[in-house]
């Protein structure tokens, strides 16, 4: 033990300072916030993180919570099970991954050093300090995928180089890599932080290849560690591939609408800095406050001694070629960290826009410096001994100087990262000269108690939050907190609808907003019909949300009033107690509840499929739902298709839907003079009436005494009667095919983005028989529903109240079966099911299921079968290996 | 040596009084670089010589011009990147000579 210490001295130094973030916390209180907003609470996903579909948000989304499951979620989830608090839980997962990247790093820098006995012990000493305190840390202490990333990769590098160098092929080597990568696998949920081991391990088989010329050996090697790796990830690849690789055009196109691809000048990624947000102001404040001080002297100089004294290292020459490889990947590092600018920007815009999923690169300095930190680790660390022993050998009068060195560069890398070493690189009271942004979280009493109460009623009734949830929301809570999405996700156990944080990126997104939006209508509001589809059970107001950062967000009496004046709503709770000062400041101080819990009605059970009464078919977009409730009344049972949404085209004719609404907001055609030609198609024979917006048509009399007409193919039409801001003509009979609008008002004025149209032609309502079946549902879990269903006279048509994905199937017995799948209510799963399915029979048992699960369960077992193989050939090997060595 | 100090006197007459923009630049003088130190069997430690110069000016600029300091860092990058090429290469030539 005494040998080992002499030789590795360095790891009390590396022990003492992973101790560092023990020192960051606050007593009782827990750091969260931000985008890692969940880790306020992590083991509350991990029962559902098991599954391919996650239904506690936006109505179910593809779920990408797998690779959450191990070691993350269980660590937090068995550490609280067994009564350890979260505080002390995050103090141990930070401590200890702080040390073992310095201690891995450590072990790695010293292997590839070989020098004499002793060598190495000071580059990897300096190389494991700077890989511990660096400023890509300093600004990103609490990331999942980044704590992960940076432990794990000197180990992956390390093993695949002995593997590479080994004579004949070590599969000794390859399991242990796919082990190694299973430890590291939650950092895949944010792959663009894991990407750079992979091209890390990429780089460095081109290297080996190139100047071993072992070309054959290496290759295979190659090939075999990647299969095993994939193999040993596969419980959560399938999952990655169901549900990032066939990510919507949508989702890109959000994630590229903010992109930072410019923001980091080669300057900066030199010194490992260039952060987007590091030197935005806040008014007159820097965003960040330590972040004016490395602009100025000495911080500018040090942060370059860095660079400096890594590149100096090619100055000591040597015949260790793995030193030219870490300088090559230093560059590599710094040149995509730049992203956009000079020299060469074009590459990285050209992979950008043109090649799938490079998008998630849009901020270049988080995703790549870790290459370039990761380098001048091993090339700060070979420059000190290097210069050491040259002092040494043939400069002895400077050998005092040497010996201090070491202890000097030591003391650069904690100056540069003052922030981190003192732990004032957490956001807390003093950022933003606001409490409600600090990280340090104290989850007050009233939301645990609300939690019970609703682990008591219903836990799975769906919950809409309010007020509008928006990213970067913060919270008035004893300590504050700043987060990307409500704190209702990861503290209650119900099912979420909320409104998008940035951009909608789904039909459930879209579909939310519209409720949001429908509370600038004040005490006419009407969001039932919302509520209704969504299967809403309850609608918590969260008063102890600031209100004062975003539009669209109403201070707790604003809302309290609108939800009180909701006649489907019942306040059924209230928790803990609030002061307020009223907006309008007329009402002075008052107290309020800090959540308030509403019912709404009929809604108290979850109702995960049905069958709809009527359906209604819109030509247009779920917008429309804005204009269809306003002059149609909304009753619980329906079903809207919108034909602009969906993903295939359907036509009504392939179910018997009890009315038609045709929007003719981009229907326009031409326009003479004053004369607006609009062309629009009806799918079915029908009588049917031009609808008016009277809002319009009386905005355009106010301004001149004009006389508007209205004609269907030629035919005059008269507003004959009106209802609400909707003006109606007398029904027309209009045969299937494509007819002709014509008026006069100045509809050029009506933009796209407007969420009200100026005409449609809705048919009347026919006397239809009921459509729907009766139907027992039963949810098995989030990705599999058994039903049972009655024969109906003629097709029938099934309702998944879950968001649309076109893998959730349809199985009769076992086998799969292909019924028309569409959009049904703008955002959920409808099937067509054919009268010839039930074969006769009065009732069926259908299961439906998302079928990703199904492929993803598969993957599990041949997953754990490996580790199991894994785990028994290097127990054999080991043992194998000290029968030898005993022998011998 | 003196190849060198007109290199780098050349760049910092571009970056300072010239201020061509073009990247072609970037690629042109790096290929005449290395031509040149293969041509007069240059030691490569003084092409990396001149992106540390590069790197510590950039330093400098950073408290002055940032624009500038920027320009300064990618002529370091450039060099080093050459250098460290170069470097690479001289040492297989070195070992193929041994052998």
């Amino acid at each position: 033990m005494l040998a080992l210490f002499k030789k590795n001295w360095p790891l009390a130094v590396i022990l003492l300072l992973g101790l560092v973030p023990f020192f960051w916390f606050r007593p009782g209180k827990i750091i969260a916030g931000g985008d890692n907003y969940l880790s306020i609470n992590p083991s509350a996903g991990y029962f559902e993180s098991f599954f391919s579909w996650n239904s506690k948000t936006d109505a179910g989304t593809p779920s990408f919570q797998k690779p959450l499951i191990f070691p993350y979620f269980t660590f937090y989830y068995f550490g609280q099970k067994i009564g350890i608090s979260l505080e002390f839980l995050q103090r141990v997962w930070l401590v200890f991954h702080f040390t073992a990247r310095g201690i891995f790093a450590y072990f790695f820098i010293r292997e590839i050093y070989r020098g004499k006995e002793k060598g190495g012990i000071v580059a990897g000493l300096i190389g494991a300090v700077f890989y511990m305190f660096n400023c890509l840390i300093m600004l990103d202490i609490m990331t999942l995928a980044r704590t992960l990333t940076f432990t794990y990769l000197p180990v992956m590098l390390y093993l695949f180089m002995k593997g590479l160098e080994k004579r004949k092929l070590s599969l000794r080597y390859c399991f242990l890599i796919a082990l190694v990568s299973i430890l590291y696998s939650p950092a895949n949920a944010n792959f663009p932080v894991v990407f750079p081991i992979y091209l890390i391990l990429a780089l460095y088989l081109v290297y080996y290849v190139i100047f071993s010329r072992r070309v054959k050996h290496s290759l295979f090697f190659a090939l075999i560690t990647a299969v095993f790796v994939l193999v040993a990830n596969l419980w959560w690849v399938t999952d990655f591939y169901f549900s990032q690789i066939q990510a919507s055009k949508q989702f890109i196109a959000a994630v590229k609408e903010y992109d930072f691809i410019e923001r980091t000048p080669i300057s900066e990624s030199f010194r490992t800095m260039g952060f987007w947000a590091f030197r935005t102001l806040l008014g007159d404040k820097p965003l960040i406050p330590f972040a004016l001080p490395y602009y100025k002297l000495p911080l500018v100089l040090l942060t370059f001694m860095i660079p400096f004294l890594s590149f100096s290292s090619l100055l000591f020459r040597s015949e260790n070629k793995k030193k030219y490889f870490f300088a090559l990947l230093a560059l590599t590092g710094i040149f995509l960290a730049k992203g956009a600018n000079p020299p060469f920007g074009f590459i990285y815009n050209f992979l950008y826009d043109k090649v799938p999923l490079f998008s998630s690169f849009r901020e270049p300095f988080a995703k790549f410096t870790l290459i370039h930190v990761f380098s001048f680790s091993v090339l700060l660390g070979f420059f000190t001994e290097d210069l050491y022993n040259y002092i040494a050998q043939k400069e002895k009068r400077y050998l005092k100087y040497a010996k201090v060195f070491p202890a000097v560069v030591i003391l650069t890398i904690l100056i540069i990262c003052y922030p981190l070493f003192l732990g004032k690189s957490i956001q807390d009271e003093t950022w933003y000269g606001d409490s409600r942004y600090s990280l340090f979280v104290k989850v007050p009493q009233y939301w645990k108690d609300l939690s019970i109460w609703l682990q008591r009623h219903n836990k799975d009734a769906r919950i809409l939050v309010f007020p509008k949830n928006f990213y970067g929301m913060t919270y008035n809570w004893e300590s504050g907190a700043s987060f990307a999405g409500p704190a209702a996700i990861p503290l209650l156990p119900n099912p979420i609808i909320m409104h998008p944080p940035r951009v909608p990126t789904s039909e459930q997104n879209r579909m939310a907003m519209l409720i949001y939006r429908s509370l600038y209508l004040g005490e006419k509001a009407d969001i039932f019909p919302y509520l209704d589809l969504f299967n809403v059970g309850y609608v918590l107001q969260q008063n102890d949300a600031a209100f004062n950062n975003e539009t669209g967000v109403f201070d707790p009496f604003i809302m309290n009033k609108l939800l009180s004046d909701q006649e489907y709503l019942k306040q059924e709770a209230g928790f803990g107690h609030l002061e307020f000062i009223n907006q309008d400041k007329k009402s002075g101080q008052r107290e309020v509840e800090a959540l308030g819990i509403f019912s709404v009605r009929g809604n108290n059970k979850r109702r995960y499929i049905y069958s709809p009464q009527e359906v209604i078919f819109v030509s247009g977009r779920l917008e429309d739902y804005w204009d269809i409730f306003s002059f149609s009344e909304y009753s619980t049972g329906s079903a809207y298709i919108f034909s602009g949404d969906q993903y295939e085209s359907i036509n009504p004719a392939q179910f018997s839907a009890s009315q038609i609404f045709i929007s003719l907001k981009n229907k326009l055609d031409s326009k003479n003079n004053e004369n607006y030609v609009y062309k629009f198609s009806v799918p079915v024979s029908s009588f049917f009436r031009l609808l008016i917006n009277n809002l319009l048509v009386g905005k355009s009399e106010e301004s001149g005494s004009k006389d508007y007409y209205f004609k269907i193919n030629g035919i005059d039409l008269n507003k004959s009667s009106n209802k609400g801001t909707w003006g109606r003509s007398e029904p027309l009979l209009l045969a299937e095919g494509q007819h002709t609008f014509e008026t006069n008002l100045p509809v050029e004025e009506i933009k796209d983005e407007y969420i009200t149209n100026p005409f449609w032609i809705i048919e009347e309502k026919k006397q239809t028989e009921l459509l729907s079946s009766e139907i027992i549902p039963q949810k098995i879990n989030p990705a599999k529903y058994k039903v049972e269903i009655s024969r109906n006279k003629g097709d029938s048509i099934l309702i998944l109240n879950e968001s649309f994905h076109p893998q959730w199937k349809v199985y009769y017995k076992n086998q799969e079966q292909k019924p028309i799948h569409f959009l049904a209510n703008g955002y959920a799963n409808g099937w067509i099911l054919p009268e010839e399915l039930f074969k006769g029979n009065e009732k069926i048992d259908l299961e439906i299921r998302y079928y990703p699960q199904e492929v993803a369960q598969k993957a599990a077992v041949v997953s754990v079968f490996f580790v199991f193989t894994a785990v028994s050939y290097l127990s054999i090997d080991l043992l194998a290996g000290l029968v030898k060595k005993r022998e011998q | 040596m003196s190849f060198f100090i007109a290199l780098i006197s050349l760049i910092l007459v571009n970056i300072f009084l010239l201020k061509i923009e073009s990247e072609l630049i970037y690629v042109f003088i790096p290929v005449i670089v290395i031509f040149t130190e293969k041509h007069f069997k240059v030691d490569a430690k003084i092409t990396i010589v001149s992106g540390l110069f590069f790197l510590s000016l950039c330093a400098v600029f950073m408290l002055i011009n940032e624009t500038v300091a920027s320009k300064l860092a990618v002529w370091a990058f450039l060099l080093l990147l050459s250098g460290t090429f170069k470097m690479i290469f001289q040492q297989e030539e070195t070992k193929k000579l041994k052998k």
